[in-house]
């Protein structure tokens, strides 16, 4: 490698990219459209006329009125909204309670309670459903919906602490303090202010936790009774059976209701970011007053 | 009073707010030590009980402690299912290594702004449900499918190809859904890579390969260690991916232990399954945390909330 | 009502009898004692870190105290939670509750306890024009400037009338103009209402314009709790005449003492000092302060000089400043108005001061 070469490279990546900038695009561009394929594949054959995928006969929007008229359809629907609203809003109370209260109360084995909390989301999902199932079955409960709701409060709970949690950790307590300096009771203050301030993270990790619930097949699967089906099941059993593009509709549908929960989770863990200052960002603050 | 009987009785005062506000704070937390203890460590206590029992002649458990089950995992047939398993997790790790590393390279090389929006767009198709997002696979692979029509309109095969129901079509579903991981942890290193070394290491006569080798590699290589990890993890529990567009073919564990426990009705064997199952999960994990600690010590922890989020938020898509 | 220590019967409003506090190891509170009159402005002044914070928010119900009392109106509060003393504060950081308007955030201690919301509004509206905010009722905090979200904060702390009123730095995050501004408007403010502040501060200047009184603190105790005056111009150990106002330590040994001045041999040289209230016998070890600004510079040895060298002259903070080391090696800096004087570096002078300009200190309070 003689000098004279190297002095005739560009010394900047962006100019060094210049020459072989086509491939980096083009693989990411492959790749990236290549994950929506599937997708994009179903959603799309939701509007087929034709009865068999890969013939496309004009769009349609026959599939879906076929749903709209499916009353197995609607009690699926019923079902798995049901559930998640009931599991997100027990998982809430649970979780937003436990994340305001644990900080204060040093009780004994809390770090433990704490990381065992979030055990459902790690364990594979086949083994817990495994395990809710036997467990189930030794305590006699009736499996339907009280099971369904049992298991997703489960794994509901994580996500809502996690969030909670981590609003709690930015959230100056000079404001609490404002408030019982002010006059309030430490339940006042607490419903005045922590709570209202709080309330975003609550309500994102809500949405997260309804869109997990919504979607969740396996674990469902294994603690379901006989006439319980919820959506992802219904799609399940038709996916080993046979698929008319009126599964696809649903999965349009199903799609649609979930990405909209994370977007909403999304918004609501941004809201009253800014009123958020971390320990860090106002000792930053400090520090350049000071100097 | 006396000074000193003042001063105790202030401080039993005193005592006795703190323990109410204990109190208060305990109760608060009861609702979540109840739900875990019932609902979390019971169920897994039960299961390893339940692991070592054994089976009864025509339906539950009879409560005669018997390690059969676990010898019965390492028989051939058994221990055949792990190994088919993990056979299928490395390769699809390979494949997600092979793909995923130059995404996450390429990635962290584009500017700010389309990092982001790289980051959003491979992030919105894995909230869609995975069994969405195989049904459309399923309409691309099966016979007749989308692929065959696309093949024989270039003309590139006559006949359909039946890809559905084997293996590489499985691997093709595992790498799907697992891709974004590797992507997301070579990325997070990859962006934390301070270029200027590599700029000077090619300024010092180094060939783009030779600097790629030297600098860029290394550097990255805690992302992609972590990648791995990322990807085994849950690799060994999707078996409805090899369910779905593997039919009947390809058996895993978790397969294995549905079939136990819903046809056979071997829960114990079941259990059994699971805990080994459980244990070679969390020394994944285990070993996880040892490859992040590392990264964090090399990178900057100031992201360390960023990924706390993206990892919650990747922890159930699959 | 309780006696003060010089025997008047006055309206003592709050008194913090032997406070003491310890985080973990470290004993932040050694004993700090203090009388506050009604309608007075005491600041609290030391550097950051003494614990004027944790004297602030032990007063405040805040924070529990390990030892002393604290007592309110001759009620003792000790033990009282944050809601039930009608004491009120101004923290460092506003603590403006974000998700309310300002209107809401002021209006929100007569909230709680009940008042019509027809009474609250027009409270609201004569607290914020005192603090020159009329009809900012509707912004929202994060709308507003430092300043006036400051003063949105005192407005909150006020307007509930309490007892007294703490401020925890409130001028510390303003910039130098405003912060001067502000300092005549507080004062000016707590003279309207009429409201025992107690405010804390590591700025000795804004101590010295708005207090009534001046409690220096250190390591835990107040080294000394005097008038502006008295803290400046009769410091009781050398700390505080390092802190208040820029001393020489000049130390020596005493000749004589009487009639309330000591005479010392210090640097080669002999002075005169008042005593400070200090009992000195000849032979003593003793150390005196001496303001800056009291130095003068003269070329021809008198009777009380001493003898030095100047090293270096600057301008510094609108005055001249003269750096000089005397014959034991002490340095003294001297300051007075103008731009230059004849003295160059190298110079050999003498330095003198009159009398009444020095003052013993204690080394220990």
């Amino acid at each position: 490698m003689n000098v004279m070469a190297t002095s005739n490279e560009e010394k900047t990546p962006k100019r060094k990219r210049s020459r072989k900038s086509t491939f980096p695009t083009f693989y990411l561009s492959l790749l990236t459209i290549l994950t929506y394929v599937p997708i994009a594949v179903v959603v799309v054959y939701s509007f087929n006329e034709s009865k068999i995928s890969s013939v496309w006969d004009g769009f349609s929007l026959r599939w879906y009125k076929e749903l709209f008229q499916d009353p197995a359809m609607f009690r699926a629907l019923f079902i798995s909204i049901l559930l998640g609203v009931s599991s997100c809003l027990i998982a809430a109370v649970i979780a937003t309670l436990a994340a305001i209260g644990f900080p204060k109360a040093k009780l004994p084995g809390s770090k433990l309670i704490e990381y065992l909390s979030s055990a459902p989301i790690i364990i594979p999902e086949i083994v817990l459903g495994m395990v809710f199932l036997v467990y189930f079955s030794l305590l006699k409960l009736p499996f339907g919906m009280t099971t369904l709701i049992i298991a997703h409060t489960s794994f509901c709970i994580p996500y809502i602490y996690m969030e909670v949690k981590a609003r709690l950790i930015g959230l100056d307590e000079s404001y609490y303090e404002a408030a019982r300096d002010l006059g309030a009771s430490s339940i006042r203050a607490f419903f005045d202010i922590t709570l209202p301030l709080i309330m975003p993270a609550v309500i994102s990790g809500m949405f997260l936790s309804f869109a997990m619930s919504f979607d969740d097949v396996i674990i469902s699967v294994f603690v379901t009774g006989v006439n319980t089906d919820t959506l992802p099941i219904k799609v399940y059993t038709q996916l080993k059976t046979s698929t008319t593009p009126k599964i696809n509709a649903l999965c349009t549908l199903m799609l649609t209701v979930t990405v909209f929960c994370y977007v909403m989770s999304y918004v609501f863990s941004r809201i009253g970011k800014r009123n958020i200052k971390t320990q860090k960002e106002r000792e930053h603050e400090e520090a350049i007053r000071k100097a | 009073m006396t000074n000193e009987a003042l001063k105790l009785k202030k401080k039993s005062s005193r005592k006795r707010r703190e323990n109410k506000r204990r109190a208060t704070s305990a109760l608060l937390v009861l609702p979540i030590y109840l739900f875990t203890i019932a609902f979390v460590v019971g169920p897994l206590i039960y299961m390893i009980i339940l692991s070592f029992m054994t089976r009864a002649e025509v339906w539950g458990v009879e409560r005669i402690f018997t390690l059969d089950n676990y010898k019965n995992i390492f028989s051939e047939v058994y221990f055949g299912t792990f190994k088919q398993s993990l056979k299928l997790a490395f390769i699809s790790t390979l494949a997600v290594i092979v793909l995923g590393y130059p995404y996450g390279y390429y990635m962290a090389r584009t500017s700010p702004s389309w990092q982001r929006r790289l980051m959003s767009m491979q992030m919105i198709p894995f909230w869609v449900n995975s069994l969405i997002r195989l049904y459309g696979w399923i309409i691309i692979f099966r016979a007749n499918g989308l692929l065959d029509k696309l093949l024989m309109a270039i003309g590139l095969t006559k006949e359909p190809l039946k890809l559905l129901y084997t293996y590489p079509t499985v691997v093709v579903g595992m790498v799907y859904v697992l891709l974004p991981f590797m992507i997301y942890s070579v990325y997070g290193s990859a962006e934390k890579l301070d270029w200027s070394l590599v700029e000077a290491s090619r300024d010092l006569g180094a060939s783009p390969v030779k600097a790629f080798i030297t600098v860029t590699f290394p550097l990255t290589l805690p992302g992609l260690l972590t990648g791995i990890v990322l990807t085994f993890i849950p690799s060994m529990g999707l078996f409805f991916i090899a369910d779905i567009l593997g039919g009947n073919k390809v058996v895993l564990v978790g397969n294995l232990i549905q079939e136990q426990l819903m046809k056979v009705h071997n829960w114990p064997f079941a259990a059994a399954l699971s805990v080994v199952l459980m244990i070679l999960t969390s020394v994944l994990i285990y070993i996880y945390r040892r490859v992040a600690r590392v990264e964090k010590l090399m990178g900057d922890g100031a992201n360390e909330n960023k990924d706390k989020d993206k990892e919650k938020e990747m922890g159930r898509g699959v | 009502m309780r006696r003060t220590r010089d025997g008047n019967l006055e309206d003592i409003i709050l008194s913090l009898r032997n406070l003491k506090k310890s985080f973990g190891d470290t004993q932040v509170l050694r004993g700090i004692n203090l009388d506050v009159k009604k309608g007075e402005f005491v600041t609290l002044l030391g550097p950051s870190g003494c614990g004027k914070t944790t004297v602030l928010r032990i007063i405040a119900g805040l924070l529990d105290a390990d030892e002393g009392q604290v007592i309110l109106e001759g009620k003792d509060v000790t033990e009282a939670p944050p809601e039930k003393r009608n004491v009120n504060t101004v923290f460092q950081s506003y603590a403006l509750f974000p998700h309310m308007n300002v209107g809401a955030n002021v209006g929100y201690a007569l909230r709680i306890r009940g008042e019509k919301k027809a009474k609250i509004k027009e409270e609201v509206a004569r607290v914020l024009s005192l603090v020159q905010l009329e009809g900012y009722e509707r912004r929202m905090p994060h709308e507003l400037s430092g300043g006036q979200r400051q003063r949105v904060a005192i407005a909150r702390a006020v307007i509930a009338e309490p007892k007294v009123l703490l401020l925890d730095e409130p001028l510390g995050a303003l910039d130098l103009q405003l912060r001067r501004q502000m300092q005549i408007e507080l004062k000016k403010l707590q003279r309207t209402l009429g409201i025992t502040f107690i405010y804390i501060t590591h700025d000795q200047e804004e101590a010295l314009n708005m207090s009534n009184r001046i409690a220096v603190m250190r390591g835990g105790v107040f080294e000394q709790i005097g008038t502006p005056a008295e803290v400046y111009d009769t410091p009781r150990t050398s700390y505080v005449a390092r802190f208040v106002g820029e001393a020489n330590i000049i130390c020596g040994k005493v000749v004589s003492a009487s009639d309330g001045f000591v005479t010392l041999s210090a640097a080669g040289g002999v002075v005169t000092a008042r005593d400070g209230g200090i009992d000195f016998s000849a032979g003593d070890d003793v150390t005196i302060s001496v303001r800056r600004e009291n130095i003068q510079i003269i070329d021809e040895p008198q009777d009380a000089v001493l003898r030095a060298t100047v090293k270096e002259k600057s301008f510094v903070g609108g005055l001249l400043r003269i750096n000089l080391e005397l014959d034991d090696g002490v340095e003294i800096i001297a300051t007075r108005c103008g731009i230059d004087s004849p003295h160059v570096p190298g110079d050999v002078v003498y330095v003198k001061f009159s009398p009444e300009h020095a003052v013993a200190v204690r080394e220990q309070p």
